[in-house]
């Protein structure tokens, strides 16, 4: 087990293309960060220089404090685990799990014992005398990961180890993964773009965008302080609504309006800002979608902040009612949110006029009666908003 | 559309699953029937061929014709030196051209296809032109009737072909394994041996192959550079002004066997699905 230190890591592809931008990242011995970002973030190139399979155009890699930038991957004593399993496909199971041992000289019966615990540990030990083809994606997976325990290495690298499984057994294998981690207290690093994996499995998360680091910090940190509209919008599923507004003086106090709605901001969300500073200018507002209610359904009623909204849609899961409503305030369309839209409709929004429109989502009590096509109020918890600065897109705190 | 075509399907279905066997089956014939009647005449006694209609079986084969070329004993000679040029050209061409078309096949993809292309430009030109000055040359060297001059000559012919076949096999061996074996502490020559040398057995088994019958097979090299010991093809060439044609079926038959062998013992590696299971397909 092993610390490992990035510092000021940069890798800049031959094309010019800066995949890694200046990353520091420190991750504590034992522990589980997971590198969370779009694809073309830079998560998998930071990995891989970590690893020793890509070049490090400037900056230091160290794993328990030696620096490794000029040392090949067999001597970084890592071990590894790709997306699509790369198993050795003329080799059993136990010879692609004893493989790194093989090289290293271990004796044969040390071999045999260490690859049976591991097999034991992920439930393959029926498996080890068939071959890779004969396998079922996540046997293969398992195996893969055998593969890396086995070597009781300083740390596990694990590249995006569960996208190729179906979701049932993605949700399974991310709990055996962190179960692993749990027993083997082995410094992992584990790179994804899915931020459901990243906050269910992580100590900390970093988010990455275009090779910088957005944020690193706890699952928990990241959902209450983003830093910016990006992390806020990657981190949390259904996704954090955003629009644009305007916070204004009324009354004794201060509200925040966006189209015809308008939430009572509580004084002390104010005092505790630089929120003051950004009076009657354009703010982004970002409200979570949990962070509405059906109002019959809380036992203190608030009825200050109250919307009133047309739900288009309702969705019903059981353990909760998602909404969806229109709000008549464009949609932000700022580099940020344009990053986190995977679709296309809403490059295309920004090309064409903009709409003054835009969808907010809500996660309600599964016992509310709002329903689609319905007019319904929803009372917002005023204390949980986000505001963000619209040039910078940083939280403003 | 769609429903189109999917009638379309069904219509052509049925006689194309008919249609299938009988095609293999001519194609293999057509493939086959010449070997069968050299086999067949080789053991034919002489009043089987001769008849106004000659008979497609022997009914009673006689095995005089074998007989007489194994004791005759001019047949071992360029035997032994076919079959050890062929295998010297086929070892020293895996040797030379597998790395060689490793790291072809890791070049970026441009780069990779000019390279390919230049190796094979060589082969454009009619193998008589080059063979006639590699001749003159080789004399002055000392080759002539040499095994080494032979072989050398054979490689000239071979290893653009199996360079290029190595790289498309080398080009199919996923990048991540060679990167797993790295990180599980192969180095470099390591994972080219116990990774990626393995699981192209199948193209070196082809490769192999291609550059044994070339070898075996070859006549204008042998012929250019040979004036005492023949090779196997000279041998027989010579042998169809002489004898019966049971004679000449019979020494086309011993051409034809060492083949059989090396195919049959290769054929483990000729089957297809190798890298099965290595990668998320």
């Amino acid at each position: 087990m092993a610390d490992i230190a990035l510092e000021s890591v940069t890798r800049k592809f031959p094309d010019g293309t800066l995949a890694v931008n200046e990353l520091n990242l420190e991750i504590a011995e034992g522990e589980f960060v997971v590198l969370v970002g779009p694809s073309g973030s830079g998560k998998s190139t930071a990995l891989r220089m970590i690893a020793g399979l890509e070049e490090i155009t400037s900056g230091t890699v160290k794993i328990a404090g030696k620096v490794v930038n000029d040392l090949p991957p067999r001597d970084r004593d890592i071990a590894m685990v790709f997306q699509n399993y790369a198993l050795y496909p003329h080799m059993s199971v136990a010879d692609n799990m004893g493989f790194a041992l093989k090289l290293r000289k271990v004796p044969k019966e040390d071999i045999a014992k260490r690859v049976k615990d591991a097999a034991e540990l992920l439930g393959i030990e029926d498996y080890l005398q068939r071959k890779p083809r004969q396998l079922s994606g996540g046997q293969r997976q398992r195996v893969a990961m055998g593969r890396a325990i086995v070597r009781e290495p300083a740390a596990f690298l694990m590249d995006e180890p569960l996208s190729n499984l179906d979701a049932k057994l993605r949700v399974q294998m991310r709990t055996e993964i962190a179960g692993l981690h749990q027993r083997l207290g082995t410094t992992t690093v584990y790179v994804t773009h899915d931020q459901v994996e990243a906050v269910t499995m992580a100590d900390r998360v970093a988010v990455l965008r275009d090779g910088m680091l957005q944020q690193v910090d706890t699952p928990q940190r990241l959902y209450d302080y983003p830093v910016n509209l990006f992390v806020a919008g990657f981190i949390g599923s259904p996704a954090m609504n955003m629009v644009p507004a305007r916070v204004t003086s009324k009354d004794s106090g201060a509200v925040v309006v966006f189209g015809s709605h308008e939430i009572k901001i509580p004084a002390k969300r104010l005092q505790a800002s630089k929120l003051e500073e950004f009076k009657d200018k354009e703010v982004i507002l970002g409200i979570r979608p949990e962070d509405f209610e059906d109002p019959d359904l809380i036992p203190e009623r608030q009825e200050e902040n109250l919307l009133e909204v047309k739900v288009s849609l309702s969705e019903t899961l059981g353990s909760e009612t998602i909404i969806y409503f229109d709000v008549d305030a464009p949609a932000v369309l700022t580099k940020d949110t344009m990053d986190l839209s995977s679709d296309a409709s809403v490059e295309e929004a920004a090309a064409s006029e903009p709409r003054n429109e835009s969808t907010f989502t809500a996660r309600l009590n599964p016992k509310t009666k709002a329903r689609g096509g319905e007019a319904a109020r929803l009372a917002v918890d005023a204390s949980r908003l986000y505001f963000f600065d619209p040039t910078t897109g940083r939280v403003i705190g | 559309m769609s429903s189109t075509v999917v009638a379309g399907k069904d219509v052509l279905d049925k006689p194309l699953k008919l249609l299938f066997p009988v095609w293999v089956v001519i194609s293999l014939l057509i493939v086959l029937f010449p070997v069968y009647l050299v086999f067949m005449v080789s053991v034919a006694p002489g009043s089987a061929l001769f008849g106004e209609r000659p008979a497609l079986f022997v009914e009673d084969p006689t095995l005089r014709f074998w007989n007489d070329i194994l004791q005759r004993g001019d047949l071992w000679g360029p035997l032994f030196k076919s079959l050890a040029v062929a295998s010297f050209t086929t070892l020293l061409a895996i040797v030379i051209a597998a790395p060689a078309a490793y790291v072809i096949s890791r070049l970026p993809v441009g780069l990779r296809y000019g390279v390919v292309i230049g190796l094979l430009v060589t082969r454009m030109f009619p193998e008589f032109t080059i063979g006639v000055s590699v001749a003159t040359r080789f004399a002055r060297l000392g080759l002539i009737d040499t095994y080494g001059g032979l072989v050398l000559a054979h490689l000239i012919g071979s290893l653009p072909f199996i360079a290029w076949i190595l790289v498309g096999t080398f080009e199919t061996i996923p990048r991540d394994l060679e990167e797993a074996a790295q990180i599980d502490g192969a180095s470099k020559m390591g994972t080219l041996l116990r990774v990626v040398f393995p699981l192209a057995a199948g193209g070196i088994a082809v490769a192999s192959l291609f550059v044994w019958l070339y070898s075996w097979n070859e006549f204008l090299y042998a012929r250019l550079l040979t004036t005492n010991q023949n090779t196997l093809p000279l041998q027989v060439f010579q042998a169809i002004d002489r004898g019966s044609r049971q004679q000449m079926a019979t020494v086309a038959a011993v051409l034809t066997l060492p083949i059989l062998l090396v195919v049959y013992f290769l054929q483990r590696y000729l089957k297809p699905g190798a890298l099965a299971g290595a990668v998320k397909g």
